[in-house]
């Protein structure tokens, strides 16, 4: 690696000064996501029906996604079939 | 450590924006009248300087105390009085309540005095649009019947603190039986920090006039841990609501959509004690909905608060030295005969309780002229018979006890005396508070089957809202018992601690080791909550490539990777490291990204505007097809794929709506086809004879004429009829006998008659 190149990586790294290309990025917002531990856990997620119903797709083998709206639902249900999900939100309560 | 406004070592820059925000409600002319008196302008100032330099002034502690010489009396015992309460904020009724107590016949125009000085500021709310204020007499009588607060300045207020108040002394009790009785002051945080745990579980539904249901106002009232302020405390009405009150005011609990639901616990719980009890005391003198003699009253019915009421006792109390104990009976008397909320009490000079000056008896015989909405009506307040079901034994049972105020001790006569705690006697001086906990760090035990026995004496608040948080309230007493389990794991887990602070908490307050069967399952609760995370509301980036991704990730801009080309956002997302070249909100309606090719069955998905469930959503339905178009992804609706997303639940009411939604127009007559073929009946099949006929006319007359209508089976087209073929030499045959002459095609057969 030249020195110059070494510059434009520090540069780059360093958040006061943001790299000069900008990576073209299609962004989703707002999205509700199921991360499971492995992929046994997420068939078995995929197994019950009422969870199934409100599961739009499956990014991979451990990543579900939620249909909007449906997340409130899918916790109930995860926590009445005795898991006990971390549920990351922006707006936590306590 | 809590620092109240009127403490003697507050500091008075905290009020000073309130100040101005006050003071720039006011009409000009009203406020060059009010910055005349305090600054003495010598030349014509802007607005914005007047305010400015009237801040500094009211903190001016020499001015100030040549000006209050001068303040009517009655101003300044109200300023006593609301230097004691300790609470800067007040109902403009509760200090016209005041007033009256002390004698003052018209209520307002002290207030009006207060205002003009700039002593006595409007209270704003800060989510409404400030209003403008042009005379104080008008303001105070719309913020009298708005119950309306207002709000004193600090500095002013503690300057009066030692008004003395012309009420006639109170003999104190020598002899009394036993010893005193003295809370720990932990029954309200740990009863607050119930509440707050059934909020969190089962959030309390409101009605759209915005009181409670009826089941959750009887969950309030047998509920042993809320319904009463301590184990031995007698019935208090309504305590509960009491608590609610108090719990919104701190944050407790949050207005949700028609319910109060869980809120947080605020800074003061990591506090002392005494900073958490001051607050406690402070936010309940605001409580409009609640007050001792009548409960909870909702509709303002019960007369609203009696705060009043309680800044009186307590300024008796205070004024007393510090080892006298008064009769409670005695104390309510004395406060019941002057305050306008009890109209019709006897005087304590006719009762020969206490001798009091024919001057104040005159006084007080004026202020009986109020409005009076007597809140006790049942009370005893005539005979010598102590029923301890009055406002003033409710309010020491409910609140002054248990925040630990007062102590309390039985007479000779068997009568209930009260005075002021150490501690309350510094909190309402505005000293510096002393420290109430005791230094003993071990104070519970957790036994094998997940029961936690907690010894009061070593709590705090903050590990009052540890347990909250960690284990199931089951009783409030002298020691207490908490209920470890699964569900309260995980909220403690999902409120921020972690099983290694879980454990080491347990672990420092523990009078003897966890037990392994405990610790262990404590692990395996914390364990499983690792297993499945649900992020409700995130971001994430779809790169055009896996090169990208892995760049963005070099950048630290994503927490995790979920596919080559997505990632999971970092939740400070640092936007100049990325050209954003299409936005979608999942919360949105769908985007319509998707066109139909002619055959009706080819879909090509713009990729530029398609988001993540399109591509769920077609794969139930669709099968991809190899390569793309530019920006374009190619489906194909087959009839196996479409069959396959209605054996997958699908129905085709749902598919002509995503048709509708995706494409902007409804499912194509091939792809409908496909799905309903086997649904629809049988095609007839057999052999028919169309007939051309050269104009649209001939085929009207002949569908008209009786001798070939009888004959055509149906018009195909404006020219087209068809006929059976075993009609056809006949129908030949007709049409020759009317003139028409007939050209045959070659396939057909030569009709035969």
């Amino acid at each position: 690696m030249t020195i110059p190149d070494l510059e434009l990586l520090m540069m780059q790294s360093t958040p006061d000064h943001p790299p000069q290309s900008r990576i073209p990025v299609k962004m989703h917002r707002r999205v509700c996501l199921i991360l499971a531990e492995d992929a046994i856990l997420c068939e078995e997620l995929l197994a019950r029906r009422k969870l199934a119903q409100d599961v739009a797709g499956r990014l991979n083998e451990r990543v579900l996604l939620l249909r909007p709206g449906r997340v409130e639902s899918v916790v109930e249900e995860l926590v009445r079939i005795g898991h006990t999900p971390a549920v990351h939100s922006p707006r936590t309560s306590a | 450590m809590l620092m109240l406004p009127f403490d003697t070592s507050a500091n008075d820059q905290a009020s000073a924006p309130l100040i101005r925000d006050a003071l720039a409600c006011y009409d000009e002319p009203l406020l060059r009248r009010v910055a005349g008196r305090l600054l003495n302008p010598r030349s014509h100032w802007p607005v914005e300087d007047l305010i400015e330099r009237s801040v500094p002034a009211l903190s001016n502690i020499p001015a100030l105390d040549r000006r209050l010489r001068n303040l009517p009396p009655a101003c300044r015992q109200l300023l006593a009085v609301v230097a004691h309460s300790q609470q800067p904020r007040w109902s403009v009724a509760g200090l016209v309540e005041l007033l009256a107590s002390l004698g003052q016949r018209d209520g307002l125009a002290p207030l009006v005095a207060l205002m003009d000085e700039g002593y006595l500021l409007p209270d704003l709310d800060a989510s409404a649009r400030p209003p403008t204020i042009r005379d104080f007499e008008t303001y105070l009588g719309t913020a009298l019947f708005a119950r309306q607060r207002v709000l004193f300045v600090p500095a002013v207020v503690r300057r009066c603190r030692h008004e003395p108040i012309d009420w006639p002394a109170l003999e104190p009790v020598r002899l009394v039986l036993g010893g005193a009785s003295e809370s720990d002051g932990f029954d309200w945080p740990t009863r607050l920090s119930a509440l707050w745990q059934e909020a969190a579980l089962t959030p309390f539904r409101m009605t759209l006039g915005g009181v409670l249901f009826k089941r959750d106002v009887s969950r309030l009232r047998d509920d042993a841990l809320l319904n009463r302020p301590s184990d031995h405390a007698p019935q208090v009405p309504a305590f509960g609501s009491l608590l609610v009150e108090v719990a919104l005011r701190l944050g407790l609990l949050q207005r949700g959509d028609n319910e109060l639901v869980a809120g947080r616990f605020g800074p003061i719980w990591q506090g002392p004690l005494a900073g958490l009890l001051g607050t406690i005391w402070v936010e309940l003198l605001n409580v409009e909905r609640w007050n001792s003699a009548r409960g909870w009253s909702p509709d303002g019915e019960g007369g609203g608060s009696l705060a009043s009421a309680y800044a009186l006792m307590m300024t008796l109390l205070q004024r007393q030295p510090a080892d006298d104990w008064l009769e409670l009976r005695q104390l309510r008397k004395l406060i019941e005969s002057r305050h306008p909320r009890f109209a019709g009490s006897t005087t304590l000079q006719q009762t020969g309780v206490v001798d009091i000056p024919d001057a104040l008896t005159d006084a007080h015989a004026d202020t009986d002229t109020h409005t009076n909405t007597d809140p006790n009506p049942d009370a005893d307040t005539d005979t010598d018979q102590e029923t301890d079901d009055d406002w003033a034994s409710h309010f020491v049972a409910a609140v002054a006890w248990p925040l630990r105020l007062v102590q309390v001790a039985r007479s000779a006569a068997g009568r209930t005396l009260v005075r002021l705690t150490p501690w309350a006697r510094a909190f309402f001086s505005g000293a510096k508070l002393p420290t109430l906990e005791a230094d003993i760090r071990q104070t519970l035990t957790v036994q094998p089957t997940g029961e936690l026995l907690v010894f009061r004496q070593g709590l705090t608040p903050d590990l009052i809202r540890f347990l909250a948080q960690t284990a199931r309230w089951k009783a409030i007493g002298h020691v207490c018992q908490l209920e470890l389990n699964a569900e309260m794991v995980y909220r403690s887990l999902e409120l921020g601690n972690s099983f290694e602070s879980i454990m080491q908490t347990l672990n420092r307050c523990s009078v003897r080791p966890i037990p392994d069967s405990i610790a262990g399952l404590i692990k395996t609760w914390a364990d499983k909550r690792e297993r499945v995370a649900v992020y409700t509301n995130c971001t994430l980036l779809e790169f055009a490539s896996p090169a990208d991704l892995e760049q963005a990730q070099a950048r630290g801009l994503l927490r995790a990777r979920l596919t080559d080309t997505i990632g999971l956002a970092d939740t400070d997302l640092d936007y100049r490291h990325l050209r954003v070249v299409s936005n979608r909100d999942y919360e949105a309606p769908p985007e319509q990204c998707v066109s139909v090719g002619d055959d009706g069955l080819t879909l090509r998905v713009d990729t530029t505007v398609s988001d993540l469930l399109l591509d769920s959503e077609l794969q139930r339905i669709a099968q991809p097809l190899p390569g793309r178009r530019g920006d374009e992804r190619l489906y194909l609706l087959t009839q196996e794929s479409l069959q396959r997303g209605l054996a997958s639940g699908l129905t085709l009411a749902q598919l002509e709506q995503w048709f509708l939604d995706r494409t902007g127009a409804g499912m194509s007559n091939a792809a409908r086809l496909l799905l309903t073929a086997s649904r629809i009946g049988p095609v007839q099949l057999s052999r028919l004879v169309v007939v051309e006929v050269p104009t649209v006319e001939v085929a009207e007359g002949l569908l008209q004429l009786p001798q070939t209508r009888e004959l055509i089976a149906r018009r195909l087209g404006a020219t087209a009829l068809v006929v059976a073929e075993m009609n056809l030499a006949n129908f030949v045959a007709r049409l020759q006998a009317i003139g028409l002459t007939c050209q045959q095609t070659n396939d057909l057969a030569p009709p035969t008659a």
